[in-house]
């Protein structure tokens, strides 16, 4: 059975890019493995709209960088139970999955041909998150395919110097450029291994926060946006199921886009989670808006 | 030989003193390779460390003296040099957000440096482990706190107790991972080495290190290993709160009146180590000078059981080879060698030092008297507190550090009285002793001499 790893930032476009993957196998029986941030879930769910064979490596902790024995024991029951030609595994945008692929390597997933890593990098944001997130650079240094995405938000000056950043942590990559992550199927059959001489030591991010935002189910769509540009530029990414009075929406934001979509399921918790940098004032930007939104913003967990 | 070490640990009568030579980048010497050769190397390192053992006969011996190898692993950035340990550059958790890393980055077996110092574990205890006791170091808490915070540290045990209380925690949850793998290694002691404990009050320690430590402590004994806390700098007056922390050992260095602290642990039933002196005697001094520093030390013990001989600290990278080979000879056999130097006089070196005009100084003057504030970590965050002041204060104030490893420094200690290291003066006057001041308590302090 063959293997595919993705990764890439947060709000790269990777649950995009993963559908269209799952299209090109579309004939193949596939299990797609997410190690999910938050205990939303909420990449499983859009997921699980596509392709019914979806396993969760979620827990209580987002930054968990992989939670190894989780991963291992889902891994080894796919195989076990559900025999798939194919296994695509979606690494958390936080995470090194350089771990990933060390639980690979042991004897007992022999069976597995590991095909490479496919990197998912952010053009509009890139330049902003290698300067601030250690990880964003080892996802792209141990990867095999980075497809540069959202070209069609930046011009030909910035795409150059994205490319050029790239160049720089992988001299040796294979390098493709796309838009709404739509993706060559050639780029995907014809992945292979690089020969890395990866001397790098594992170093992890502790930088990283997280907090919950509970809003306030009265709270217009407008209201929302205005509250969320309030602090959005100190964060990586806002995501989460909200109920409000214009109805159920998935919010989806990164960078400085905000993003929200009809949503019919049920919503449990009225929340959004705020994944962030200690090396961005986000802290000090949620209080701030607590004071403006105080009827909106009913509390901030962290 | 080992057992030696395990019987003084055990409270039993022996018929020497036990050794144990810290030769951590200094190891490298002996073989021509670079500290930083030594500490990223693993067949350099090995065969460093074999070298170590076998012209210096340890009873015990460190397998890497490197206090940042976990704050590395954590995004500490280093400053590397050929002839000391790294020092940390960058704070990652430095800054107006108070962030409690998640636990999912403490470290395993695979990160940073150590897959290789866990296979030199291992080969260590393969070819010497029989003879030779092996010391896994570890970073101690609130060291590595401060590695992750930085200076921040000193102003947020006034002002964000919870915080400093949680961000030891954290610290405490990755010395236990460390001490599990290390223990796993083969490691038969785990030193504690928390370089910052002589630099806070007994109060704060006992408001903030108390609780890690004796869990620590606890935690190592229940994995069958023993236990060592090394602190350096004057700790004197925080011996009492580590004793009750229940080490099985503690190790001090030369700013510690060893006699005097000896009478402290050996209430608690606590081994003590210590404490030659790293630059006056085992780097400047002769042979000689080392062996009768010993044997001197030996004599002015009352009590000669409970007792480890040991350099002060990591010993200096040049320490010349012929000074551990003599304090290796003078402890195994003493009563010849105190014959043989009953009459030997130390040569004093008479270095001229001026000493500025202080009275005349037309902005305050903050000197910064060092071990060395890129090899010790003590004096890198006295030196940082000052060195922000610098930032801070910029052409108003002078700032100059007195580094204790050149001879004309050591010097003008001996000429200003300088006793305990790091220090800080202002004016000729002494301000700070082996407390680092928070920023407020140094920017007070040179505001009123202005």
């Amino acid at each position: 059975m063959d293997l595919y790893l993705t990764t890439g930032f947060l709000g790269a476009g990777k649950t995009t890019t993963i559908k269209d993957i799952l299209n090109i196998f579309k004939d193949k029986k596939v299990a797609l493995i997410i190690n999910e941030f938050g205990q939303t879930g909420i990449d499983g769910k859009i997921l699980a709209d596509i392709t019914s064979d979806v396993h969760e490596v979620a827990g209580g902790s987002i930054f968990c960088t992989c939670k190894i024995n989780q991963f291992e024991n889902v891994l080894e029951n796919i195989i076990k139970q559900n025999n798939p030609e194919i296994i695509l595994i979606e690494t958390s945008g936080l995470s090194d999955p350089s771990s990933a692929y060390q639980v690979l390597k042991q004897d007992k997933f022999r069976s597995i041909n590991y095909k490479g890593c496919i990197c998912i990098v952010d053009a509009l944001h890139f330049n902003k998150v290698i300067h601030t997130a250690r990880v964003a650079k080892k996802q792209v240094r141990i990867s095999d395919l980075i497809i540069i995405n959202k070209i069609d938000l930046v011009n030909f000056v910035k795409l150059e110097k994205v490319k050029s950043l790239i160049y720089e942590l992988h001299p040796f990559a294979t390098v493709e450029q796309t838009s709404y992550g739509v993706i060559d199927p050639s780029w995907i059959l014809d992945l292979s291994t690089t020969h890395k001489d990866n001397h790098e030591i594992n170093i992890k991010d502790i930088t990283l926060v997280s907090y919950e935002i509970i809003i306030d189910p009265k709270c217009s769509k407008n209201e929302l946006a205005k509250l969320i540009e309030s602090f959005i530029e100190d964060s990586y990414r806002v995501k989460g199921f909200l109920q409000l009075k214009d109805g159920k929406f998935l919010i989806n934001c990164v960078g400085d886009s905000i993003i929200m979509e009809e949503y019919c399921k049920e919503i449990n918790e009225n929340k959004l989670v705020i994944l962030s940098s200690g090396r961005l004032p986000i802290g000090k930007s949620l209080k701030h808006t607590k004071e403006l939104y105080p009827n909106i913003l009913l509390d901030i967990i962290r | 030989m080992k057992q030696i070490l395990f019987d003084v640990l055990e409270h039993k009568q022996t018929p020497r003193l036990p050794w144990v030579p810290f030769a951590g980048v200094h190891a490298g010497k002996l073989l021509g390779y670079t500290a930083d050769e030594v500490l990223t190397n693993k067949d350099k390192l090995l065969a460093s460390l074999l070298e170590v053992n076998k012209l210096y006969k340890p009873d015990g011996q460190p397998v890497v003296f490197d206090l940042q190898l976990e704050a590395e692993i954590l995004g500490c950035e280093l400053v590397w040099a050929k002839d000391g340990p790294p020092s940390v550059k960058t704070h990652p958790l430095e800054g107006e957000e108070s962030i409690l890393p998640c636990k999912c980055t403490i470290p395993g077996p695979e990160d940073g440096r150590l897959p290789m110092v866990l296979d030199v574990m291992k080969a260590m205890k393969e070819k010497v482990g029989d003879t030779t006791a092996l010391y896994g170091l570890i970073c101690g808490p609130f060291t590595l706190a401060s590695h992750l915070r930085g200076n921040d540290i000193f102003m947020d045990m006034y002002d964000d107790e919870e915080y400093v209380k949680k961000l030891l925690n954290y610290c405490l949850d990755v010395a236990k991972a460390m001490t599990k793998m290390y223990v796993d290694a083969g490691m038969d002691i785990i030193a504690v080495v928390d370089p910052l404990v002589s630099q806070i009050s007994s109060e704060h320690f006992e408001e903030f290190l108390s609780e890690p430590f004796t869990k620590l402590f606890a935690y190592i004994k229940e994995l069958g290993a023993y236990s060592s806390f090394f602190v350096c700098g004057n700790a004197t007056r925080n011996i009492e709160v580590m004793c009750k922390t229940k080490p099985d050992s503690i190790s001090v260095d030369e700013n510690v009146d060893l006699v005097a602290t000896k009478n402290i642990t050996d209430a608690y039933k606590i081994t003590i180590g210590g404490n030659i002196p790293l630059t006056s005697v085992m780097l400047h001094g002769t042979q000689q000078d080392n062996m009768k520093y010993v044997i001197d030390l030996v004599d002015k013990m009352p009590n000669k059981t409970h007792l480890i001989i040991a350099p002060g600290c990591d010993m200096p990278y040049d320490v010349p080879i012929e000074n551990s080979i003599g304090i290796a000879e003078a402890i195994s056999q003493m009563d010849q060698m105190r014959e043989a130097l009953k009459n030997y006089v130390a040569v004093q070196d008479n270095i001229e030092v001026e000493l500025p005009d202080y009275a005349s100084l037309k902005k305050p003057l903050i000197e910064v008297f060092t071990l060395d504030s890129l090899t010790c970590a003590a004096c890198t965050y006295m030196m940082a507190a000052a060195n922000n002041a610098k930032a801070e204060f910029g052409d108003k104030i002078d700032v100059v550090e007195y580094k204790f490893t050149k001879k004309e420094n050591i010097a003008r200690c001996v000429k200003m009285g300088v006793s305990n290291l790091p220090s800080i003066y202002i004016n000729g006057k002494l301000k700070f002793s082996s407390i680092i001041p928070s920023k407020e308590e140094l920017d007070k302090a040179i505001n009123d001499a202005m």
